[in-house]
């Protein structure tokens, strides 16, 4: 039994952390149409933000904040350097998400170099990045469980504000909406698409700034989990940002209290492929709810 | 005043216009009709910067349009109604209003006096203000598409081709309603419409625009005088 809450425990932490990778993806894909491959990288300057904070010997959690800046700057420069000069010359849907692969393959090599500087230099080891013996823990709970879940509520309701209470919010809906009608409103959709990238890279900067707490971590710790952030992206559903985070939890406890309540069920044998569960929801969740979980709770 | 001079203008190496000259005043209906593929929407795509110019000007009020991007143009005052994707389909009727009315810089005030008089010029609106636009009728949704033109009080209105598609009794409808819209506001009609008769009910001038050339500018009546071309390519006279 106290095993079973501890595992509960752990897939909230980790549904937490999955539903802030995939709101950007969603809002990425409701604002531009571009399936964001280099989500990864975002994840990972967010790791590496708070594993230099905490080597400075900073409190790592302060790499929250950091992380999103850093990290939505990262997704500034590909919006700015690739994306938009791409989309101004009608450039299709393939070739954005192609150059998205590209520069998350280029920011895989900047961020192994300077695992790398760290290693070399400093003698440092970056590699196996893992911060939870820095971690608090309050009423039994680890510090990672209760900031990733209490960000991931101020975070959603920061973001409904903005979009809905907001005139730069109003906006960014527009352009989701109907570009052409925002840009032809006097809406600057090149600016909004901007801002929807720094907000995409900033949540995916967080959530990579907790995982060190959460798991062991490295350079190719996002390309681990861009599979998942996508299958809860997908299964939340695309078209509504808030199905996200509904798509992470599913997903997220999915792969972990499923998978432990299964393996004391079917036999341990089972956890060796809690990495296919995001692909089995994914075809499932393309088979029979192609618009995602949200568009039943919306029909009804 | 609107004055276009020796526009040549189109997409990429695609040129459309040819010499485009055209002048539209405040308190009119000028009307630019043609066959299809004349080129007709291009010119209202360059007027609002979504064509490529490669020679001429555009000039609103002695002000040059040329080179801005569409945001700008349309924060000079001016308003384009698409022919299709004219709305913000998941947005409620209002919503769609209240959005465009935020975004041309108008203070509470003036959104409220605005949606009043929008409300007023389509009464159904009023009664469908919180449906979601996505929902409404064909007729319905033209109808906001010219009052999103309209919300901001644009001092030149681009139509393109706003009765496409409907059902008769929407058609005249909109045409009336085009008119009590040159009488009751200031700004300049530009319409681009293919049902000739209707246009040449409500324009005070014409003018006909064949493969990216204009061919013919004055009054409806005087293109009806002008039988080689009204029938040729207009099919009317």
């Amino acid at each position: 039994m106290i095993n079973m809450i501890e595992t509960l425990i752990s897939g909230i932490t980790y549904s937490s952390l999955l539903s802030l990778m995939a709101l950007g993806i969603t809002l990425l894909y409701r604002t531009t149409k571009v399936p964001n491959f280099a989500h990864a990288s975002f994840v990972v300057f967010g790791i590496y933000t708070s594993y230099t904070l905490a080597l400075l010997g900073y409190n790592p959690y302060l790499g929250t904040l950091l992380g999103f800046i850093v990290s939505g700057i990262i997704a500034l420069i590909l919006f700015y350097a690739l994306l938009e000069p791409l989309r101004r010359r009608k450039s299709s849907i393939f070739i954005l998400m192609m150059a998205t692969l590209t520069y998350d393959i280029l920011m895989f090599g900047i961020i192994n170099i300077y695992a790398d500087y760290l290693q070399t230099t400093f003698k440092i080891p970056a590699r196996n990045v893992y911060l939870a013996p820095q971690d608090f823990t309050l009423i039994g709970l680890k510090g990672v469980t209760i900031v990733s879940t209490s960000l991931l509520i101020v975070l959603l309701m920061l973001l409904y504000i903005l979009l809905n209470r907001t005139i730069i919010g109003a906006a960014l809906r527009a352009v989701m909406e109907n570009p052409s009608l925002a840009q032809a409103n006097g809406i600057n959709v090149s600016l909004m698409l901007a801002l929807s990238w720094f907000l995409a890279g900033g949540l995916a900067g967080v959530a990579g700034a907790l995982l060190p707490m959460y798991m062991m971590t490295d350079p190719s710790t996002g390309m681990l989990l861009i599979a998942p952030m996508f299958c809860a992206s997908i299964l939340g559903g695309l078209e509504q940002i808030y199905g996200a985070p509904l798509g992470g939890f599913i997903l997220g406890l999915a792969t972990t209290v499923l998978v432990s309540w299964l393996s004391g069920v079917i036999g341990y044998w089972i956890m060796t492929y809690s990495l296919m569960v995001p692909y089995i929801t994914l075809i499932i969740t393309l088979i029979f709810i192609p618009r995602g979980v949200v568009s039943i709770i919306l029909k009804r | 005043m609107l004055v276009i001079e020796k526009l040549n203008s189109g997409y990429g190496k695609l040129h459309v216009l040819y010499d485009v000259s055209l002048t539209a005043k405040r308190k009119e209906i000028t009307a630019v009709l043609g066959p299809n593929g004349a080129g007709k929407t291009t010119l209202l795509n360059s007027i609002f910067g979504l064509a490529d110019i490669y020679s001429g000007s555009i000039e609103l009020d002695d002000e040059r349009l040329n080179k801005m991007p569409p945001h700008m143009i349309s924060r000079r005052g001016v308003s384009y109604v698409f022919q299709l994707m004219n709305i913000f389909p998941n947005l409620t009727v209002e919503e769609n209003l209240r959005l465009v009315a935020r975004f041309s810089g108008m203070n509470h005030k003036d959104i409220e006096n605005s949606l009043k008089e929008i409300y007023d010029l389509f009464p159904i609106l009023k009664e469908r203000r919180r449906q979601v636009a996505g929902t409404l009728s064909g007729g319905e949704r033209q109808m906001l598409a010219i009052s999103i033109g309209l919300i901001k009080r644009p001092r030149l209105l681009l139509l393109d081709e706003p009765t496409a598609g409907l059902a008769v009794r929407y058609v005249d409808m909109l045409i009336e309603k085009i008119l009590e819209m040159k009488k009751t506001m200031d700004m300049i009609i530009l319409l681009v419409e293919q049902n000739v008769h209707k246009a040449l009910k409500i324009a005070d001038k014409v003018y006909v625009l064949v493969s990216g050339r204009i061919i013919f500018e004055g009054t409806p009546s005087e293109l009806v005088n002008k039988e080689d071309i009204a029938k040729m390519y207009l099919g009317v006279g």
